[in-house]
């Protein structure tokens, strides 16, 4: 809300104004806590923050290209040390590109978050409460540490929108041609991006969990169905794809007006259709997006309705082929075709069903919902798909064409053993192409680059299509926010280490191998009594795994926070629950303040809270915007070896003594607290390098003996596991003998003795990188 | 394609690293270097592996052994000189004065080999502009590394295999 | 996997990684105690050095290989330990942790304590070898580490049934004994409590005092707890508290803890009265199990527990109480505690006790059957009673609770004083206000902008 009041004249006996003119840029209603030092935080009001993170955590550039193309002056080559035309360097070229990927990122999340209080205020209205039920009563985390409002209504989140799409304006024109040029800085503002993105993430889900009453941090959330196995046969199918709810929504409305909930298949790809199953659980999700073209291509949908993010940009030339028409209802992703929101949709399922016209906008979600699911019922019946993906004759008969030379390889992103499969294939073994299935992305560029006009993706899913009807598999719809009740339980074991970590699975299908990988990396942190987080496509692909006993995690794990609970969030959006329950943690179980404290806080989850966030196929600006704001908490982020394309790492020097001294609150002491966490991001090479980080990555300066002795544990014996032997950097993970866990007493004894030991005389500290945090009679040195 | 980036959309700038294709050459690189450090990642074969220690022993070279490969090598009853990610590794590599083991001078030669593509070409585009005072880098590689100063050419797993064999029977002849 | 250094003897792995393992029934070769079974018991026991054959593992009965799949069978576990500075008061501390051993046992279960435990053993485990006689090993081993304090350790295991039950009478005994020690136990019979900071990592000016009639907030920590930790780990959190002298043995006043706390507190805290709700009570760290809250209607207190999902009287859940509550402050009428401290004779004494309680979630309140007065307990009201202030006051008054004597004549329900609740809202001021100046000064504006960046609402305090 602005306030401007202009006093033309008044007179009274001791005041005189003529022309006067008052302008309030922000009228703020106050709560409980009174407003802490940054309220609503500018591009640079938390340099010093960042600045403290970035010293122990080096930028380390990786340029995924050497040159530079963003002005006319270019290109420019900067590589070698070389310099721009407008005097930007290697480093700051790559953090500029950073910037500029979490900026979008958080654009899109803004946006995204604007474009769904749009449809909620038209239909629910601007005074519509927020409510996150009784067991979340500090329901906007974010919102209240970042800007200190604490948001009643719908009509509270469009300032809060407001102030986040200032913020990545603000950003955006840093990425300029002669902005910012220091690496450092943009460092900064790519941790800014970052935190705005959470609170644009927190309020788009907040406003849909109330608006649509999604589950309301459930731990019983629904178990509903995944898998393309789960589609029943003979039914019309409604595939919706991309991120933005409200007409996936609306087709289920409409159906269920209709009568048709049991004569129409609804289901969706990606995190439409997340959001879809905790609205109603009868929907069921295909997969994660490297589903998408396979699904589409096996020609099963009738109907395909997209809204926004992450929708294949060829979906229309894909859906033509299929003859399944497209409904694209989102102003970000037109495709192309005529707006017809206003028009009567009689005529708009007369063309699409009859298939004059390959698909339609329509803006209006309601409008969208009726007209997909009338022409469903149309069309089912009548629709002849052109295309579909190849038989096994088709298949074996396609593959002599091949001449091995290895172009489709040389385009794979995933580095996949195309060739020998379709050599093996046009000797009439499909095994191997088969084989390929769970570890292809679903990019198709193997099939741009076929000279011979193979399309070796179709031959693939093809191969693998006989066993669709076995995908069949659970996955516990999204549940929201975490409760303050779980908070103030597992809040004492997380922060004194007894509760090993929180590692949050996250993010979207760029697998580098199986997608069985993020299944297999979540179950070994269950098996540890780790609490395990999702969202996003993760949490899909974590349902689509079964163990060695056949069972899926999702029946065989409870959706608690706590020990061992698997908790799947929901959608893309719903990322803000996981950092808000590390904010939640300092502000119920620590009573630290949240209101505009994001210095304290960020201070207080960096040292205490040992959560560790794995994205390891992400491949979006949106996914490097979510980690963005992770790291500004201090939260160390684990991406897939694809996550090194992002340009930059931010990695701890455990080498050099200097970087790990924090002070100490009680006494005010500069003291060494060792190398923990020890990055802020980085990758791994492999699913095994993974597991081996996690359990070092959620050790804290504030551990506990008992809880480091258990985070070390876990640490040498996956270390043992798949490395071999102990670890180099043990003895700076080992503060006093009661560090040592139980288990290992001996060998750690000896290996430590080898390596020089000596065991730290001083107390754990109570870390803070903050001068002020010192307490009382405590100087900071 | 052989001296050409595997990856067809992969665009060095205006340096391309020189082919190596005789395996003498890059024997006597390794053998000729001051400090030379071999960060070896997890796709390496077991013959790959054999080639490995057998080059590390001749020269003493330090490895650096990523990914979890160092499980392997153990199994083969060799210790690499670190276990670390090709992350960290790179990122030591770009400061002058780290020494992969102490009281050793700080790595003049980097042998890169066995690392994912998406993760070594990052890297070495990296070193290219922040190491390029003190450090040359050499990929041994099954593809061809366009960013290091040079490079084995594009392999199939039998040609690379057979190649880092005949290397490191060069370098053993010392 | 086969483990390797410390056990690397045992046929199966060790280690924490085990700890979330659960046997389920189509894979477990055989199940020890448990439901079905009426005889099962644990027990560990300090004995004099000399009495204890350290490394001897005895199997009475036959051992895994010899029975048969898909058994049920009553089961004891026996060990002994002996050691310098060991004391028959630490054994139920270091009993405890043969559940946490046990369960890093690859394929060997785990539930429950003393004679209601539960085991089970996983075929594959059972395949690769594994045996009681190993169980045993690990075990002793695993409590040797932890321990350093022992220096000798003996296990025995029971599987024969008729052995079972001519031991586990002594055993109950055992247990007996000591409940009654640790429940029989005064303040006056002790020289020393203990304190502990563990929860200061995120509440900084908290520290508990750990009395044999006040358990610790938490629910972990008795005194005897305490003694033991503090023993085993000097260097730990768990230390301490010289009594000093007695300022009122009503309120639970002491000048050694006054003193500890202001120092662990860093002068945050300059007294503590051990039981009572009000003036200076014991702080409040976060990981209270139930917490209590004030009603100023009836000037009574309600308690509330983790676990309690609804609403209060007072319009509020746990988590809103827990939040006036937590932080390591001293906030009159809320008030941490355990559900163990509720039993204690001394419970919140200093404040009425039992009989200043007003309210209490109804299973709480089941719970507490046999604790609270016969004479009060059905005073008490719960969530199926009453819903909001107004009937509970009325319900006490049908009631006859103790605590209607104080009340005065019923007062509106809308000067309600709750924390957290929406009190008026003060219009529209900003944190700076411009004031004009009094007197004769007068002040005139002309064509002036005034920007402020912001201005904030905030309630006037009350
Ligand atoms: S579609 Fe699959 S196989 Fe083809 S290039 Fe993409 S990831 Fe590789
Ligand atoms: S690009 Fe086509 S012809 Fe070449 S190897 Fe691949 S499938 Fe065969
Ligand atoms: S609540 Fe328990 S853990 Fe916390 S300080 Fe008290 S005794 Fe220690």
């Amino acid at each position: 809300m602005k306030l401007k009041v202009t006093i033309d004249e008044l007179i009274t006996d001791r005041l005189r104004a003529k022309g006067v003119e008052f302008n309030i840029g922000r009228v703020i209603e106050a709560w409980e806590e009174d407003p802490g030092p940054t309220p609503m935080p500018g591009i640079a009001t938390l340099r010093s923050w960042d600045r403290a993170l970035l010293t122990k955590y080096h930028p380390f550039y990786l340029p995924f290209c050497d040159l530079c193309c963003l002005c006319t002056m270019g290109k420019c080559d900067l590589s070698g040390g070389k310099r721009g035309a407008c005097g930007i360097g290697m480093a700051a070229q790559q953090s500029r590109i950073v910037l500029l990927a979490a900026t979008m990122g958080a654009a899109t999340h803004a946006g995204h978050l604007r474009h769904l209080l749009g449809d909620l205020v038209d239909r629910f209205g601007r005074d519509q409460t927020l409510d996150l039920g009784s067991s979340v009563l500090l329901e906007a985390p974010h919102a209240r540490l970042v800007t200190g409002i604490k948001p009643k209504t719908l009509g509270d989140l469009e300032e809060i929108a407001a102030y986040c799409e200032e913020e990545i304006t603000q950003l955006l024109s840093c990425c300029h041609t002669g902005q910012e040029g220091d690496p450092l800085d943009l460092e900064s503002k790519v941790l800014h991006a970052g935190m705005i993105d959470h609170v644009a993430l927190e309020g788009s889900d907040l406003a849909q969990i109330s608006a649509y009453s999604f589950p309301k941090g459930d731990a019983e959330a629904p178990l509903v169905e995944c898998g393309p196995g789960c589609l029943a046969p003979g039914k019309p199918v409604i595939l919706v794809i991309g991120h933005n709810v409200p007409p996936a929504i609306a087709i289920a409305d409409e159906m269920h007006e209709r009568g048709l909930d049991d004569k129409i298949e609804v289901c969706g790809i990606c995190c439409t259709a997340l959001d879809l199953t905790r609205y109603n659980a009868r929907a069921k999700i295909i997969g994660a997006l490297s589903q998408q073209l396979r699904f589409i291509r096996s020609g099963v949908a009738d109907v395909i309705v997209v809204d926004e993010q992450c929708i294949r940009n060829d979906v229309l030339q894909e859906a033509m082929k299929t003859g399944a028409p497209l409904i694209v209802t989102n102003a970000k992703n037109l495709q192309g075709l005529p707006d017809r929101t206003k028009d009567d949709p009689d005529g708009i399922v007369r063309a699409l069903a009859e298939g004059k016209e390959p698909g339609a906008a329509i803006l209006d979600p309601d409008k969208a919902g009726e007209v997909a699911v009338r022409v469903a019922m149309e069309i089912a019946p009548i629709r002849k798909a052109t295309a579909g993906l190849p038989d096994r004759a088709a298949i074996l008969e396609a593959a002599k064409a091949c001449t091995g030379c290895f172009s489709c390889m040389r385009a794979c992103p995933n580095d996949r053993e195309i060739t020998a499969a379709v050599t093996a294939a046009a000797e009439g073994d499909l095994a191997p192409l088969a084989a390929l299935y769970d570890a292809c992305i679903g990019c198709d560029r193997c099939g741009g680059a076929c000279p011979a006009g193979l399309d070796p993706h179709d031959l693939i899913a093809g191969a693998y299509r006989s066993l669709f009807p076995a995908e069949r598999y659970h996955i516990r719809a999204g549940r929201g926010p975490i409760q303050d009740t779980e908070i103030r339980a597992v809040g004492g074991p997380i922060v004194m280490g007894e509760i090993p970590g929180v590692v949050a699975t996250i993010g979207c299908s760029n697998y580098p191998g199986s997608w069985n990988d993020v299944g297999s990396m979540a179950e070994e942190f269950l098996k540890r009594r780790y609490i395990v987080v999702t969202s996003g496509c993760t949490a899909i692909s974590i349902g689509m795994y079964r163990n060695e006993q056949g069972e899926g995690l999702y029946d065989l794990y409870p959706g608690r926070f706590d020990a061992g609970g698997l908790v799947n969030v929901g959608s893309c959006v719903s990322n803000a629950h996981i950092s808000g329950a590390a904010i939640k943690i300092a502000n119920i179980f620590a009573k630290r303040k949240l209101n505009s404290n994001y210095e304290e806080i960020a201070d207080y989850v960096h040292h205490r809270v040992g959560a560790v966030g794995i994205a390891w196929g992400a491949m979006s600006q949106k996914a490097a915007a979510i980690a963005a704001g992770f790291w500004r908490l201090g939260i160390p982020v684990i991406a897939g070896p694809h996550g090194a394309k992002y340009r930059r790492m931010l990695l701890g020097r455990r080498d050099r003594e200097e970087d790990w001294f924090v002070l100490d609150a009680r006494s005010g002491e500069r003291v060494y607290a060792g190398p923990v966490p020890e990055h802020l991001f980085t990758v791994a090479e492999t699913r095994e390098e993974a597991m081996v980080l996690v359990p070092k990555l959620c050790m804290r300066p504030n551990d506990t003996v008992k809880g480091r002795s258990i985070k070390l544990n876990h640490y040498l014996d996956l270390h043992r596991r798949y490395f071999g032997g102990m670890p180099e950097d043990l003895p700076l993970l080992v503060r006093t003998k009661s560090d040592i866990p139980i288990t290992m007493k001996d060998e750690v004894v000896r290996f430590l003795a080898a390596a020089g030991w000596k065991e730290s005389d001083r107390p754990i500290p109570d870390p803070t990188l903050l001068p002020r945090i010192v307490k009382r009679g405590g100087k900071p040195a | 394609m052989k001296g050409e980036a595997w990856l067809r959309a992969e665009n060095p700038a205006t340096v391309r690293a020189a082919l190596l294709e005789k395996p003498p050459v890059a024997a006597k690189l390794l053998r000729r270097a001051k400090s030379p450090v071999i960060i070896l990642g997890h796709e390496a074969s077991v013959a790959v592996l054999d080639a490995v220690v057998r080059m590390a022993r001749a020269t003493g070279a330090p490895v650096v052994a990523t990914g979890g490969i160092s499980a392997e090598l153990a199994r083969k009853g060799f210790t690499p000189s670190l276990v670390m990610s090709a992350m960290e590794a790179g990122d030591r590599l770009r400061d002058p004065s780290w020494e992969p083991v102490p009281g050793r001078s700080p790595p003049d030669y980097a042998f890169f080999l066995g690392i994912p593509y998406s993760i070594s070409s990052v890297i070495e585009a990296g070193l290219a502009s922040f190491a390029r005072g003190h450090l040359r880098m050499v990929s041994l590689d099954r593809l061809f590394h366009p960013h290091c100063d040079l490079s084995l050419p594009n392999q199939t797993r039998e040609e690379w295999e057979a190649m880092l064999a005949a290397i490191a029977r060069e370098v053993e002849k010392g | 996997m086969k483990a390797e250094g410390m056990f690397s003897d045992i046929p199966v792995d060790v280690g924490v990684v085990y700890e979330g393992e659960r046997v389920r029934k189509e894979q477990m070769h055989a199940e020890f105690g448990g439901p079905h079974v009426a005889d099962k018991y644990e027990i560990l026991e300090v004995r004099p050095p000399g009495e204890v054959k350290d490394g001897e593992i005895t199997v009475i009965g036959p051992d895994i290989p010899g029975i048969p799949e898909g058994s049920s069978l009553p089961f004891g576990t026996e060990i002994t330990v002996s050691g310098e500075g060991l004391e028959p008061d630490m054994a139920a501390v270091m009993e405890r942790r043969i559940h946490d051993f046990s369960n890093w046992i690859e394929g060997y279960m785990h539930l429950n304590q003393r004679d209601a435990i539960w085991l089970r053993v996983d075929k594959r485990s059972v395949k690769k070898g594994l045996t009681f006689k190993h169980i045993g090993t690990v075990l002793a081993r695993l409590l040797k580490s932890a321990i350093p304090l022992i220096g000798a350790v003996e296990v025995t295991f029971i599987t024969d049934p008729a052995e079972v039950s001519r031991r586990i009478g002594r055993a109950r005994i055992v247990f007996e004994e000591r409940d009654a020690r640790t429940r029989g136990m005064t303040d006056e019979d002790v020289g020393v409590f203990f304190g502990c900071t563990l929860c200061q990592s995120f509440a900084p000016s908290h520290v508990c005092v750990i009395t044999p009639q006040r358990y610790a907030n938490c629910g972990a920590i008795s005194w005897i707890d305490g003694q033991a930790a503090s023993r085993v780990d000097p260097k730990g959190p768990i230390f301490e508290i010289g009594k000093g002298e007695c300022i009122d043995a009503g309120t639970g006043e002491y000048t050694g803890v006054n003193a500890v706390v202001k120092e662990k507190s860093l002068g945050n805290v300059e007294r503590v009265q051990l039981y009572s709700a009000f003036g200076y009570p014991h702080t409040s760290c976060g990981c209270f199990e139930c917490t209590t809250f004030f009603v100023p209607e009836c000037d009574g207190l309600g308690i509330v527990h983790r676990d309690y999902k609804g609403a209060t009287p007072a319009g509020l859940s746990f988590g809103a109480i827990a939040d006036s509550t937590a932080g390591g402050r001293q906030v009159d009428g809320f008030h941490g505690l355990s559900f163990e401290y509720m039993r204690s004779p001394r419970f919140l004494a200093a404040s009425g006790g039992w009989r200043r309680i007003v309210w209490l979630p109804s299973d709480l309140k089941e719970r507490m059957k046999g604790i609270i007065p016969p004479e009060l307990f059905d005073a008490i009201a719960t969530e199926k009673d009453v819903e909001t202030v107004g009937g509970l006051v009325e319900f006490l008054r049908a009631h006859r609770h103790p605590v209607v004597e104080r009340m005065k004549a019923p007062e509106p329900v809308a000067a309600v004083e709750n924390p957290g609740t929406e009190a008026p809202r003060h219009p529209a001021g900003s944190q700076n206000t411009l004031t004009i100046p009094g007197g004769s000064v007068s002040l005139t504006l002309k064509n002036v902008k005034i920007h402020a960046e912001r201005m904030i609402i905030r309630k006037k305090p009350e």
